[in-house]
């Protein structure tokens, strides 16, 4: 048998090199963004294309700006000009307002507390997502301009002026609204969907996903922690109507829902359910963003996302908490199963950071792990072999 | 007043769809985020295809050399000097990632497993598309037997068609000696396909 050159070309293009699933795909990516988000950035090297290419791009890019500022200029709601530039929303906070923005590309997460926002969503890319969360719901775009209020970290009010918002309250039905529709939490706008308002109840669980809140980014900035719930001051009147009634018993109530959820992570956590686990502890955390509940939700959310073999977002939750709570009590313990996750991907300087700093920790079970994991990385170091991490099992209430 | 928390993000000039791979290796090197996510989304495709023709590699090790090459880039940026395309320099940063891979004796062992489960020359071919895809396959264990630099060259080169010369700068070698290893790695491969045949 002779093959000519094509036909040996034709044979090795068959060689099977699919391209991976969505799925796959997405955990990779995700994967690779995460660590990048932990390295420093490298001093950028003085070569002219990449200069060139770099003066090309901001000139595109402040001349698109420029435009896009003249064109949202007149938009309804755009009170105070550009208030904020998020990588894909420019975001214009009426007074009062009181939000942060939480996540970057390509989950873009705006936190709002209180106050109402006029957001302006440009056309997001494949598998970009871009979301405000309150305490109690999440809306969610794909591309459009829209108005939502908050009061005492509560959805209250979201108007569409273009393109189609996805409103997620409490523990009700998913809804949508479009152009010129308003939704409002227990009164509804005339022409608004049936949307049934969030309720004040502990089973009115929150359905945000704090994952993408918490996990990550170098230095995420601080959820600032909700306002006292009592004569929560409205939001703009032209936008939002009036929030939701609340009780003096309020507060109470909301610490119950988030024990009660607390209680129920533990329960599936206990139950070997980690799965179920993490994605209600992940309630819990946002339920309870800046109380000290909210750090041991973290915690556990990371270690049931671990044990429920999902390593990229465990990961990416680890990290997020020891950036966060670096005083934590559980932050060793935290770079203790971070480094085992990092030594197991091979990262073995990830590992090495993460292993070295829990390895001074007093409590003698994360001390011992971390040392176990340091002898690990020094073998694999020197063999280049792999094996199965022991898990360090972290004991809980 | 408002007391909005304006949180400033640090961001590629301009959005990431619109940029160039030059613009977007230029966001790598200063930490942009998003400028690797879209460098990924742009490129995974071909990086994918090659590393698993350069490697053997399948499933999970693929996703991690896939993975590797990304997580290179960032730091690898700044050493981009234009001479090559962007998608061209991508497969350089994933040969280099691929070279350790094979080096690693784990997937040696897997390798040669794969190789092992070749069906032999002389077993019945029913139909046309059977004895295509042992063909397929045989090369695919053939080109697992070559050299690592006479490997690269060749999916680099003939299945990849990247250009001999640009080939032979993202890979830092002459391009005489690059000619050469292509023409070396075609010549092993119908030797090992004909030898089979035999």
């Amino acid at each position: 048998m002779s093959l000519s050159h094509d036909e040996l070309t034709a044979l090795a293009r068959e060689l099977p090199a699919d391209v991976p699933s969505a799925d796959r795909l997405e955990q990779v990516r995700t994967a690779i963004l995460a660590s990048v988000a932990e390295r420093p950035p490298r001093r950028r090297s003085w070569l002219r294309p990449m200069l060139f290419a770099a003066a090309l791009g901001a000139a595109s890019a402040a001349f698109a700006v420029g435009l896009h500022a003249l064109v949202v200029r007149g938009r309804p709601g755009a009170q105070n000009g550009v208030a904020a530039q998020t990588y894909r929303a420019q975001i214009f906070p009426h007074p009062g307002a009181s939000f942060v923005r939480a996540w970057p590309s390509p989950d873009e997460i705006v936190r709002l507390t209180e106050g109402t926002i006029t957001v302006e969503v440009s056309r997001l890319g494949p598998g970009e997502r871009f979301r405000v969360i309150t305490g109690d719901g999440e809306i969610e775009v794909r591309g459009t301009a829209f108005d939502v209020s908050a009061a005492g970290d509560r959805l209250a009010a979201v108007r569409v002026m273009t393109g189609r918002v996805r409103i997620r309250s409490g523990a009700n039905a998913t809804t949508e609204i479009g152009p010129g529709e308003r939704w409002q939490a227990r009164l509804l706008a005339a022409g608004a969907p049936a949307a049934a308002p969030p309720e004040n109840s502990p089973a009115s669980a929150p359905t945000v996903a704090v994952a993408h809140l918490l996990a990550g980014g170098r230095s995420p900035a601080p959820v600032a922690p909700p306002p006292p719930p009592r004569n929560v001051p409205g939001p703009s009147s032209r936008t939002a109507g009036p929030a939701p009634d609340r009780d003096p018993s309020a507060p109470p109530r909301a610490t119950r829902a988030v024990e009660t959820l607390y209680d129920e992570a533990w329960g599936e956590l206990r139950a070997g359910r980690a799965g179920p686990a993490a994605a209600t502890f992940e309630r819990a955390a946002l339920a309870a963003a800046g109380t000290p509940l909210a750090e041991d939700a973290t915690f556990w959310q990371g270690v049931a996302l671990r044990r429920a073999g999902r390593r990229a977002p465990a990961g990416r939750v680890l990290v997020a908490f020891i950036e966060r709570y670096p005083r934590s009590p559980r932050a060793s313990e935290a770079a203790a199963i971070l480094g085992w996750l990092l030594l197991d991907d091979g990262d073995l300087a990830g590992a090495e950071r993460r292993l070295t700093a829990a390895a001074r920790d007093p409590v003698p079970k994360v001390r011992d792990s971390a040392r176990a994991g340091l002898a690990e990385l020094s073998r694999r170091r020197a063999s280049g072999a792999r094996s199965a991490p022991p898990e360090l099992q972290p004991s809980g209430p | 007043m408002s007391e909005g928390k304006l949180i400033p993000l640090r961001r590629v000039a301009g959005r990431p769809d619109e940029l160039s791979d030059e613009a977007l290796l230029a966001g790598c090197a200063s930490g942009e985020r998003a400028a690797l996510g879209a460098l990924f989304d742009r490129h995974h495709a071909a990086v994918y295809r090659f590393l698993a023709r350069v490697s053997g590699a399948v499933e999970r090790d693929l996703d991690d050399l896939v993975q590797a090459t990304f997580l290179e880039v960032p730091g690898a940026a700044g050493r981009y000097r234009g001479t090559a395309r962007v998608p061209t320099w991508l497969l350089a940063v994933a040969a280099n990632v691929a070279r350790h891979h094979a080096r690693a004796e784990g997937r040696r062992r897997k390798a040669h497993a794969r190789l092992a489960e070749v069906p032999p020359g002389g077993s019945p071919r029913p139909d046309e598309a059977v004895e295509r895809r042992q063909l397929v396959l045989r090369v695919g264990a053939a080109l697992a037997d070559l050299s690592y630099d006479l490997r690269v060259v060749f999916v680099m080169c003939d299945v990849e068609e990247v250009p001999g010369v640009e080939a032979a700068r993202v890979l830092g070698v002459r391009e005489g000696t690059l000619w050469r290893r292509l023409h070396d790695a075609r010549r092993a491969l119908r030797a090992a396909l004909e030898g089979d045949r035999r």
